[in-house]
């Protein structure tokens, strides 16, 4: 194999790796600047993002997703249980009124 | 013209295995003359020839070139001495084995800001002259220990030096190729050049300009 | 370029194919560990991507029911009082839920018609048939994977158990089509009355009510979201999601996910560098010996340094790049096994769809970094070590 080989096929792959990023990237601008109807009628994430579903849900798994703060429908679904970011008190907690004595 | 002055090697200084391999050498080699080094395997013969050629740093002395202290260079200005101005036969030949016999002979030529391949004819015409001619595309591992060293003098004349050193150049070779080699070496002191051939062969010594005895590490 | 810096770039190239098995070795260890961290940095970028798009078209607000501290219904009145809060635009009521037909899971979504969000007259990505119209009632319009699932067509009536096993029927209006399966694949849509009846839901309550705020300028945003929001935690029975959790739940999620990868990343980057200072080491001796006869040769120090820097950059950019397109490779044409499943959640119930990707430029340069730099380290440090000595004692010192 000549040197001048290897420099071509060096540039040729990081050529190609770049016009995938390239690819990618003009792919998800198209798709962020589109207007998408669905989207903004169903308000809901995407598949890939999330599942709400406990019978998707491995209970093998709860613990170690315990820890991850789940995505809303994701895998572990810290969500339905009280996610610790909402800085907002849930509404209908008990609280404690006046102490008779 | 090289001078050394008091130049001195010790390996190990300081430790117990310490090694006195040159002591105070003052020797003087002219331009256009052969100088020979002889003394019997250990005496000191390799380390002075590295000394001068700047591959080995001394403990202590200093070698002259042409009245510069070249022992006080920095690394950088010894790298571009050496290949500006030297061109060295090693005892143990130190070609690259999986290059062929042709690019171990441009191997210099590579830290020199000319075209390499402008030089290849040149190369080829040197092999051929070593009689190497149908060899020079061999691999060096492929070739007999004397075509090494006929590649291996060859390498070391690619750049035109001014300064030849062979150090024990005969030792692999048969006696035609020894003939080809000396005669090569000669004509180059024909030239004007400077050439320093160490060797443990008693005739060789008869035909040098000037002979220098080593015994022990110690000049005589 | 000078002929001399030509010549060594030559030379540096050259002992790329001298030194063959030592190429080999560090390009096919670099590129498994470059793959691997490729594929996770490109499937978690585009999840992320995916979820912040999905966030865009998300509803400001989202108000969920809770009853004993525990998820329901959310009380459909409160709509008149969150009407009032300065800052919010309008509010939806959501009907939706999950389904199950055999053990393929289905997200029944319905939809309001009457003063939709989004014109039903718009362009919905459908393969075949119409969208809903507000005139209609027991139609739907079913993904790509849930027509496949039951073999339906637009035309065909479907009757679906619910769990209160009534039996429903409908008429298939259209088929969204595989393009945008990643939004829509386990999806049947159906007005929020047929959904509500699916479901047994009583009137007077959703499963959630989506709350718009007005426009306002984007530094505002979050100060009017956050005071809309905690107004309407104020009431009762309520509970509150805003965009910004999500999101921040997503990036900690993918985050998190990512980094259980990284783990095995990082064991097989450790096993890398090892076998490459082997590597290294193992061909030390020849290496030292050739820096040693270079330098006797007349190179420099800094020639030879510049040597070993392009061997390893070329090495390290080749890797990098094999790494690289191996992992869009895993992700786009074989669809991340494994991986997938680890980042996407555990759940074997999703339909089939592509999972998102997105090449980005900051991780392309990440994945070069850690495959270039590793290789100088391994590849010039040792040899700036070795060109530093005198070149009689590196070749002395190799031959012993």
């Amino acid at each position: 194999m000549k040197n001048r080989t290897l420099i071509i096929l060096a540039a040729l792959l990081v050529a190609i790796v770049f016009a995938s990023y390239a690819l990618s990237e003009m792919a998800w601008l198209r798709r962020e600047r589109d207007s998408d109807p669905l989207r903004r009628l169903i308000g809901l994430p995407s598949l890939a993002v999330g599942n709400l579903s406990p019978s998707a849900r491995n209970p093998g798994f709860e613990l170690l997703c315990t820890g991850l703060y789940d995505v809303p429908g994701g895998y572990c679904n810290y969500f339905t249980d009280g996610v610790p970011f909402v800085n907002y008190r849930s509404g209908a907690n008990v609280t404690l009124g006046e102490i008779i004595r | 013209m090289i001078q050394t002055e008091n130049l001195t090697k010790i390996y190990n200084k300081g430790k117990p295995n310490q090694v006195q391999a040159i002591v105070d050498a003052n020797i003087t080699a002219r331009d256009g003359e052969i100088t020979v080094f002889t003394g019997p395997s250990g005496c000191g013969k390799t380390t002075l020839m590295s000394m001068i050629g700047l591959l080995l740093s001394p403990t202590m002395g200093r070698v002259l070139i042409d009245g510069n202290n070249v022992s006080d260079y920095s690394e950088q200005w010894k790298a571009v001495f050496r290949r500006e101005n030297m061109g060295y036969i090693f005892q143990h030949i130190n070609l690259l084995p999986n290059l062929n016999a042709v690019d171990n002979v441009l191997m210099p030529l590579l830290c020199h800001n000319v075209n390499v391949e402008e030089h290849r004819g040149p190369a080829l015409e040197l092999l051929r002259d070593l009689g190497l001619g149908d060899r020079s595309h061999f691999k060096v591992e492929n070739l007999s220990g004397g075509e090494q060293q006929r590649v291996s003098v060859a390498r070391a004349l690619i750049t035109e030096p001014k300064i030849i050193i062979a150090d024990e150049p005969l030792t692999f070779v048969d006696e035609a190729s020894a003939k080809t080699i000396m005669d090569h070496l000669f004509k180059l002191r024909d030239e004007g050049k400077t050439v320093l051939i160490s060797t443990h062969v008693s005739n060789l010594a008869r035909l040098a300009d000037q002979t220098v005895s080593i015994q022990n590490g110690k000049i005589f | 370029m000078s002929y001399r810096y030509r010549n060594l770039l030559s030379y540096a190239l050259n002992c790329i194919q001298r030194y063959r098995t030592r190429t080999i070795v560090i390009l096919v260890c670099l590129t498994i560990s470059s793959g691997l961290f490729a594929s996770v940095i490109i499937l978690k970028d585009g999840l992320v991507r995916e979820g912040q798009l999905s966030l865009k078209y998300a509803p400001d607000i989202t108000v969920q029911g809770v009853i004993s501290g525990r998820p329901s219904y959310v009380e459909t009145r409160i709509t008149e009082r969150i009407q009032t809060i300065w800052g919010v635009e309008r509010i939806v009521e959501r009907i939706w839920g999950y389904g199950n037909i055999g053990n393929t899971l289905i997200v029944i979504i319905g939809v309001q018609l009457e003063n939709p969000v989004t014109d039903l007259d718009s362009t919905y990505p459908l393969e075949s048939g119409s969208f809903l119209s507000a005139q209609q009632s027991n139609a739907v319009v079913i993904g790509k994977a849930v027509a496949e699932l039951l073999g339906a067509k637009v035309g065909d009536h479907l009757s679906i158990v619910s769990e209160s096993n009534q039996v429903h029927q409908y008429s298939v209006l259209g088929v969204f089509n595989s393009e945008s399966a990643i939004i829509n694949a386990d999806t049947i849509l159906m007005s929020n009355d047929d959904a509500r009846s699916f479901f047994n839901i009583p009137a007077g309550k959703a499963t959630d009510l989506l709350v718009y705020t007005e426009e306002v300028n984007p530094a505002l945003y979050e100060l009017q979201v956050n005071f809309v929001a905690r107004e309407i935690s104020e009431l009762p029975n309520v509970r509150v999601v805003t965009k910004d959790i999500i999101a921040n739940a997503q990036e900690t999620t993918y985050g998190a996910r990512s980094g259980f990868f990284s783990i095995v990343w990082y064991l097989v980057l450790i096993s890398v560098a090892v076998v490459a200072f082997n590597q290294t080491v193992v061909v030390g001796h020849e290496s030292k010996f050739e820096i040693g006869l270079l330098k006797a040769l007349g190179f420099s120090t800094s020639d030879i340094i510049l040597i070993r820097l392009v061997e390893a950059t070329v090495l390290g950019l080749i890797a990098g790049s094999l790494g690289i397109i191996s992992g869009i490779f895993n992700i786009v044409v074989l669809n991340a096994p494994i991986l997938r499943d680890v980042m996407l959640g555990w759940a074997t119930l999703y339909p089939s769809f592509r999972a998102p990707f997105s090449i980005r430029l900051q991780s392309v340069l990440l994945t070069y970094t850690i495959t270039v730099v590793p290789v100088i380290f391994t590849t010039v440090v040792p040899s700036w070590l070795n060109a530093t000595v005198d070149p009689d004692i590196a070749m002395r010192g190799a031959r012993a």
